[in-house]
């Protein structure tokens, strides 16, 4: 058997070595035609303002998405980070509208996110149950908790104006605040996964978790660390959300699961293939927001952008499984 | 209709598993293969049933070159595999499972599952008339030895004339492994070539007539039983004599001086029991290397494992310099300074996707981290990894080239480099398992060095191998294990192959 798997992995070594700058670079590549494609094919967008507005838009979905990655680095799925985003989004406005501050209401939305990863990584680890499943159903349960909370609609009451500032500022500078918000997320995470043993011991969990375990690495931690994280990230994201739109929406965060993991796996085609890295997944987030964001210049609707979408997903997987074996389940 | 394979070689990257094998396998005949551990067994019947190609040799059914293209070609070309592990679909029933792909149907294409019932059990009762299995169940609610029955009822469904059993009464109990082997012997009256792998050696001396050994991917041996008056001893002397009359390594070891008799004991055991062993009274001191021989399955990788990794149900006496270490988890074991360079390294110590660097800093990188946020000091990473590809003799093109592109011995290097990395004297026991498997020759002599330079700088080190001439040029002491008992302990100067093979054999001379 161990043989069998010498002979895959030189075969793949092959293979890569023969696709692997074409593959490496694509994403790159995409991303400058699009930007050339839309700055001829329309002339609003390849001005300061809708560049910014970009930053902006990504912001998000970023901040989700690298949640996302810290739970992928430890080979685990999250199919709950859109209703977690929903949670802390309702959260924080219905605690200010019961009159409660707004640095607690953000703390108290936080900490419900943390919790949600909490008991998913309780399912997943403690239990057995694989992430991918655990997940989903938790997504499930919170998409009910999320209306029964608001009762099913929006909350618009009640929130003061430093919390719509966290979406809708620009307080030094022309840079918006959740862009601001966005680069701070992407640098630090950056430097925990890539330069601090943390970020070391969550891949080697997720590249061989019996050889993590073997080098005395606290194997069911990092699995707890990586979906934990994940939830969390998703709550920052609720909270900028909920403070750009002004209000606290029961459903407001669904897009964002498929278009983290779209942001995840076009990532995982870049700087190392198959493994999902802070870089890659920022450049997966700014492709997707790039190509919505001049298509709808264009005038394209939205359904539009969801099949282009689609496509972009299955084109990514297919590059990321043709070189490595992804396993999510 | 029989099958010869005709001077097979398999070269794997850095390993030749088979080099020019050639077994003719006769209609009609029970052809045992055996041998240790590495030998090529398993390659050997992932070429014979079509899941790997040989890299050079042929393959001739009936008289007809054949190439498999994959499994699905081999049993095209009547060729069936009963494999080790099994490959039954775990929610089908037992009858679903036998016809899948050959089910009855109605109307053209809708299964029929009453036929589908009837007919398994008809086949079912034509070769087990004696053993009662519920087919109808689905085939993981059912007791294992019911599962291999079934997988070779399946084998059998496809109507192979070459049948392949590998190790299939290793998970069997007694009754059924006397049903089994009346089966074998039936089905080769009517006229099948039937190969069995297996390391339970009387069951192949009973069962077959003629027997290949294999040992490091050669093959060392062939035994008719109407010819060759066949022992259990002389199949063991195949399977482990390397010498050739040669003397045994011991000569070119690398140490001169014996270990002190009074060295501050590591490992200290007094009934020290598992799943799979039993050990009595052993101490192992500072500076000592401890081999560990016997056939497979006797318990000694079990027990050695259990030194590093003790498991839940693991119980009796072991103390690790001084602590009782029952219940340690692996990050207590490590932290009172016990290593292991397992076995099957890709998939116990390596990641294959990262660099020579960040494989090695795996164990260590704690140790040239700043605490307390754990930033790693890239360059000291580098430099550290640097020196131990240096200090190692690793051949590599950098250190951040991928573990994958290195040879079996560099990757090995590699494994025990990470215990070093940063830690120069931190562990203090060193626990190897099959430390030169896959390895090829050159690079062997230097893994011995380095594994008795460990024991030079003052640590414990036990090994366990199936390569005696291996165990016996770098230990200073040898138990030898018998049915999960350590049967025997021999010191260096009673040192030799043969009476290594006595040991394990049980045999009195």
């Amino acid at each position: 058997m161990t043989m069998a798997t010498y002979e895959s992995a030189t075969r793949d070594k092959r293979r890569i070595d023969t696709g692997l700058l074409v593959q490496k670079y694509s994403t790159l590549v995409v991303l400058t035609l699009l930007f050339l494609g839309f700055a001829f094919g329309s002339d609003r967008f390849f001005t300061t303002t809708n560049l910014v507005n970009i930053l902006q838009q990504i912001s998000m979905l970023t901040i989700v998405a690298i949640g996302l990655t810290f739970a992928f680095a430890a080979k685990e799925m999250d199919l709950s980070v859109g209703y977690v985003v929903g949670l802390a989004g309702l959260l924080a406005p219905l605690l200010m509208a019961g009159g409660v501050s707004p640095v607690l209401a953000i703390l108290a939305s936080l900490f419900a996110g943390l919790i949600v990863g909490l008991v998913n990584s309780a399912i997943v680890v403690g239990v057995g149950v694989p992430s991918l499943i655990a997940t989903l159903a938790a997504g499930s349960i919170l998409w009910g908790i999320n209306f029964m909370i608001s009762g099913g609609r929006a909350i618009y009451s009640g929130i003061p104006a430093e919390y719509l500032a966290i979406g809708q500022g620009r307080i030094f500078g022309f840079l918006p605040v959740p862009a601001r918000i966005m680069i701070v997320v992407v640098i630090t995470s950056w430097f925990v996964m890539e330069r601090t043993t943390f970020g070391r011991y969550l891949y080697a969990v997720g590249g061989n978790a019996r050889a993590a375990e073997l080098s005395g690495i606290k194997v069911r931690s990092y699995r707890v660390y990586g979906l934990a994280l994940s939830a969390f990230f998703a709550a920052i994201a609720g909270i900028i959300l909920s403070a750009r739109l002004g209000s606290g929406q029961p459903n407001g965060g669904e897009a964002y699961l498929l278009d983290g993991l779209a942001a995840v796996f076009i990532g995982m085609t870049m700087l190392r293939p198959g493994t999902a890295t802070v870089l890659g997944t920022f450049f997966g987030a700014l492709l997707i927001g790039v190509m919505n964001n001049g298509l709808n210049l264009m005038g394209m609707d939205s359904y539009i952008q969801s099949i282009v979408k689609g496509i972009i997903i299955v084109i990514a997987v297919s590059i990321v499984s043709r070189t490595t074996k992804l396993k999510l389940l | 209709m029989s099958i010869i394979l005709d001077g097979i070689t398999k070269q794997w990257p850095g390993t030749l598993a088979l080099n020019d094998v050639s077994i003719e396998v006769v209609e009609g005949k029970v052809h045992g293969v055996i041998g240790e551990n590495g030998a090529g067994k398993t390659t050997l019947v992932s070429i014979l049933s079509g899941a790997v190609k040989p890299t050079s040799g042929t393959l001739k059914i009936g008289g007809h070159e054949v190439a498999f293209e994959n499994p699905v070609g081999a049993v095209a070309h009547g060729v069936s595999l009963v494999s080790q592990e099994g490959n039954l679909v775990p929610h089908l029933t037992g009858a679903e499972n036998i016809c899948l792909g050959f089910e009855p149907v109605r109307n053209r294409f809708v299964i029929d599952p009453r036929g589908t019932q009837q007919q398994a059990e008809a086949f079912a009762n034509r070769y087990f008339p004696d053993t009662r299995i519920a087919l109808d169940r689905r085939v993981d609610e059912l007791p294992y030895a019911d599962q291999k029955v079934i997988e070779i009822l399946r084998a059998l469904y496809c109507r192979p004339k070459v049948l392949i059993l590998d190790e299939p009464t290793a998970t069997l109990p007694a009754k059924e492994k006397r049903s089994l082997w009346e089966l074998i012997r039936q089905l080769s009256e009517t006229g099948m070539a039937i190969v069995l792998i297996s390391h339970f050696l009387q069951e192949v001396i009973d069962l077959c007539d003629e027997i290949t050994v294999l040992q490091d991917g050669r093959k060392v041996g062939h035994l008719r039983s109407e010819t060759d008056d066949i022992s259990e001893r002389q199949l063991i002397d195949l399977m482990l004599t390397r010498s050739n009359g040669a003397k045994p390594a011991g000569e070119s070891r690398s140490r001169t001086r014996t270990p002190p008799l009074d060295a501050e004991i590591v490992v200290d055991v007094d009934g020290w029991q598992g799943a799979r062993f039993h050990v009595g009274d052993l101490q192992i001191r500072k500076g000592e290397v401890i081999g560990l021989i016997g056939l497979t399955g006797s318990g000694h990788f079990e027990f050695a494992q259990s030194l590093f990794e003790p498991k839940s149900g693991e119980a009796g006496s072991y103390r690790f310099r001084g602590r009782n270490v029952e219940h340690s988890s692996v990050r207590d074991m490590k932290r009172q300074g016990a290593a292991l360079i397992p076995d099957h390294r890709m998939i116990n110590a390596m990641i294959g996707e990262w660099s020579v660097r960040e494989n090695m800093s795996m164990v260590g990188i704690d140790d040239i981290s700043i605490k307390p946020l754990g930033l790693i000091r890239m360059a000291k990473e580098r430099r550290e990894a640097q020196r131990q590809i240096k200090n190692l003799n690793i051949k590599t093109s950098s250190c951040e080239t991928r573990i994958v592109e290195l040879s079996g011995g560099n990757k090995q290097k590699v494994s025990v480099a990470k215990w070093q990395y940063a830690s120069e004297g931190k562990y203090h026991l060193f626990v190897f398992l099959e430390p030169t498997e896959g390895v090829d020759v050159g690079a062997k002599q230097e893994i011995h060095d380095l594994i008795v330079s460990l024991a030079d700088k003052g640590a414990a080190v036990v090994v366990a191998s199936s390569d005696l001439m291996e165990i016996a040029g770098i230990s200073d002491r040898v138990i030898a294990f018998r049915n999960g008992r350590d049967a025997e302990q021999i010191e260096r100067d009673d040192f030799s192959e043969n009476h290594f093979i006595n040991a394990i054999a049980g045999a009195t001379q």
